[in-house]
């Protein structure tokens, strides 16, 4: 019966029932291309403040941190330390190993006043990974496998007046200068040489000082903070299973011995700052589009449930009960509301898309709850937009109504 | 004069009797109204905005010496009368009984702006006297805050220990004049960095270079392009979404004015059997809903500028000025009036097709 009732409604008024599931529909398609873009922001923006490099620094137990303020190089008490290049791929198998995004392990030598430093140039790893605002100025990328190609630092070619193609003698040996790299930090005061060339000219061989990696993190908050000795065991499960940066570190340190592998605080702490702020941007933006989206399917339903008081009124008068019109016209909005909430889902998870495409050059995940969770949303927004006229209109005495003519 | 009164009466008549449905109207502009200030408010200082958060990755250029091994300390002041952050640097060697350890100058006022990130135990402002250790370093000393590193030629009391994960976790830091009498090194620098407006880093960068062609002024790239990377397209993203919200807003106010005008097509049926002329009911409910329209956004502007304020603060801190001023009240007002009038005008169309005769006679 009532799934006749409102077969016979939609037949009886097709464009105006077309018209509002059209108008819920574009409702609910804002509504579900706003959340699909706020819930995947941070994730994206994450991924394009990994662009201002490193954020955890991996240094042997010993030696002393290089580069910096000054780019100053201060060995510890005693002799300085290595870690073993064989152990670097293991930071891959720490539990966040799918957040690291890049790991770059180098090695530091000085010939006379000038700065070295052996690296990874491959190109979807290393420095070029970790760092991906650094371009050449001019020449070519050495290859890792080369014992005679060298990159100069900006600020060293400048000082050296050094070209693509200068041959210069680095600790005794050949070498050929294939491009130029300008970073804008102490990089450009050094020469980098192929990690295993510099490795086997200094009689270091398997070994590095230093690994910088860049991971996908969680903006550290108040618990973040705490210090993990202190924490009760489920605090410290918690604690260990969130992807901040401080709990990165802490497992690339198990992993490979003899390291020490610390947060740097310039990169860390900013970027969790700005996520915060991008994302309190797009909850408010959310809010909005939410609260105007949701307005819209209200008076809509509400404007629609007035115009048909004349239906209710006949219905009362042929002897319908209240519950029963209830029940009938309630079905027919909460179907309708359903109907438009589908195709806005459909709609809006396109236009979540084409947002993604746009800005960040890449698909936006939406997760297979969304759409369902806006169609019950549009099905329950409709449903509150109409039941306060269709209660007045329950409430007035049927032949007033018919006598309106309304 | 005539019409006027008429005009007043109808529309006190509608308060009176309508209230609801004019109310309901309303409220829909008024909404309307405060989500465009809010976002218009938002749009247009966002870029600002979100620049200025970047500078929590501290500075975006620095100055280091081409040839020796100092820099003139005033690169630093034409940075700062070109309206850009600079903090000098003075790195020299000191010793701590048989240890050799960086000691760096600088000027705690400057540098603080740039390195917020500094996670600082005890105080990081030091007076002639006094410094700062990195927190390897100070461990490697076992000293603790307040004790006197013996750092030769020049002891200082240890006012704060800093954990950076860069290389000042090794470094002591003492003022940048003490430094310079350690070292026999004055008005001068080793490094100076500098944070300079994301929109005039390449003006900035440039003036320098010109000046101090003894020095390599340099962008950090790393810094730069991320700001503008990210900058952008959040930009980018709200306008899209500024977008959508106005384009759903408008729909939500254009079904309210066309069911006031449906609405009432007895009325209209009554008033058109009275003699009324088309044109003049048209232009009767176009400055019905204009009044409503002008009513509504002032209602809404004045929400919505609160409530940008509330929440910018939430947002972007106690700094914050909502941007919306007098433009943005206008933008507002002329978006609510096109649209009240465009809803309008649509559904004045079908006054047009109202028959007195058909509409009185009840059907």
């Amino acid at each position: 019966m009532i799934f006749r009732f409102v077969r016979d409604s939609i037949r009886r008024a097709p464009r105006r029932k077309a018209l509002t599931i059209a108008a819920i529909a574009l409702g609910s398609a804002v509504a579900t291309g706003m959340l699909g873009v706020m819930l995947s922001i941070g994730d994206k923006m994450n991924h394009e403040l990994r662009a201002a490099g490193a954020n955890i620094l991996v240094t042997a137990k010993a030696a002393a941190v290089t580069g910096g303020v000054g780019g100053t190089t201060t060995p510890a008490a005693g002799a300085a330390s290595y870690m073993a290049e064989a152990d670097v791929p293991k930071i891959k198998s720490i539990f966040w190993g799918l957040n690291i995004t890049g790991f770059a392990p180098s090695l530091a030598a000085r010939d006379g006043s000038q700065d070295l430093q052996g690296v990874w140039f491959t190109q979807n790893t290393g420095l070029r990974a970790v760092n991906p605002t650094w371009s050449l100025t001019e020449g070519k990328w050495p290859s890792d496998a080369s014992t005679t190609e060298a990159l100069a630092g900006a600020t060293t070619a400048r000082r050296n007046a050094w070209h693509t193609g200068q041959k210069i003698t680095l600790l005794g040996e050949p070498f050929e200068i294939t491009g130029i790299l300008a970073t804008g930090d102490d990089t450009d005061d050094r020469v980098l040489l192929p990690l295993t060339r510099l490795q086997q000219l200094t009689g270091h061989p398997g070994l590095i000082d230093r690994i910088e990696v860049a991971a996908l993190t969680k903006p550290e908050d108040d618990f973040a903070r705490r210090d993990p000795r202190s924490m009760t065991a489920v605090d410290l499960e918690r604690w260990s299973c969130t992807n901040y940066v401080s709990v990165i570190a802490k497992q690339i340190a198990d992993v490979i011995p003899g390291s020490n592998a610390k947060p740097i605080r310039r990169v860390a702490d900013s970027e969790g700052k700005i996520l915060n702020k991008v994302s309190g941007l797009m909850g408010l933006i959310t809010l909005a589009a939410l609260l105007s989206a949701g307005l819209t399917v209200w008076s809509l339903t509400a404007t629609t449930m007035m115009e048909r008081r004349g239906e209710v009124a006949i219905m009362q008068a042929i002897g319908a009960t209240r519950a029963l019109v209830a029940v009938l016209l309630g079905t027919e909005v909460v179907l309708v509301g359903l109907a438009g909430g589908a195709i806005g889902a459909v709609g809006g998870v396109a236009l979540a898309r084409f947002v993604g495409e746009s800005v960040f050059r890449d698909a936006v995940e939406i997760s297979w709850v969304l759409p369902g969770v806006i169609m019950l949303a549009a099905a329950l927004v409709s449903l509150a937009g109409a039941w306060q006229p269709l209660r007045r209109a329950l409430r007035m005495d049927p032949a007033t109504i018919l006598r309106e003519g309304l | 004069m005539k019409s006027w009164r008429f005009f007043l009466r109808v529309a006190l008549g509608a308060l009176r009797y309508r209230k609801q449905r004019l109310l309901a109207a309303f409220a829909a502009l008024a909404v309307a109204a405060a989500l465009a200030t809010v976002l218009f408010g938002i749009y247009g200082t966002v870029e600002q905005r979100f620049r200025n958060e970047f500078r929590v990755y501290g500075a975006n250029i620095t100055a280091v010496p081409l040839r020796g091994g100092t820099i003139p300390l005033r690169l630093a002041e034409v940075a700062e009368s070109l309206g850009a952050e600079a903090a000098p640097f003075l790195i020299t060697a000191g010793k701590v009984g048989a240890r050799t350890v960086a000691v760096v100058g600088f000027v705690p006022d400057k540098t603080a702006s740039l390195t917020t990130y500094w996670q600082v135990q005890g105080q990081r402002a030091v007076a002639s006297g006094e410094c700062v250790a990195g927190e390897r370093l100070a461990s490697d000393l076992s000293v603790a805050v307040g004790a006197t590193v013996a750092l030769e030629g020049a002891p200082c009391k240890l006012t704060g220990i800093i954990a950076t994960g860069g290389a000042e976790d090794d470094e002591l830091l003492i003022p940048l004049a003490d430094a310079a009498n350690l070292s026999g090194i004055t008005q001068a620098a080793s490094i100076i960095r500098i944070r300079a407006e994301g929109r005039r880093l390449e003006e900035i960068r440039t003036a320098l270079a010109t000046q101090f062609p003894a020095a390599d002024v340099r962008t950090i790239r790393s810094v730069a392009g991320t700001e503008t990377n990210v900058v952008l397209k959040i930009r980018a993203a709200l306008f899209l979404l500024t977008l959508l919200i106005l384009a759903i807003t408008t729909l939500c106010v254009t079904s309210n004015f066309t069911e006031i005008v449906i609405e009432r097509a007895k009325e209209i049926g009554i008033m058109k059997a009275l003699g009324a002329a088309e044109g003049r009911l048209a232009a009767f409910f176009l400055s019905e809903s204009s009044a409503l329209a002008l009513a509504g956004s002032l209602t809404g502007y004045l929400t919505g500028a609160l409530a940008a304020a509330v929440i910018g603060r939430q947002i972007f801190g106690s700094g914050f000025e909502a941007g919306a001023g007098w433009v943005v009240f206008l933008g507002v007002a002329a978006v609510m009036l096109i649209v009240s009038s465009i809803a309008t005008a649509i559904a004045a169309a079908r006054i047009r097709a109202i028959q007195p005769a058909v509409i009185l006679r009840g059907e």
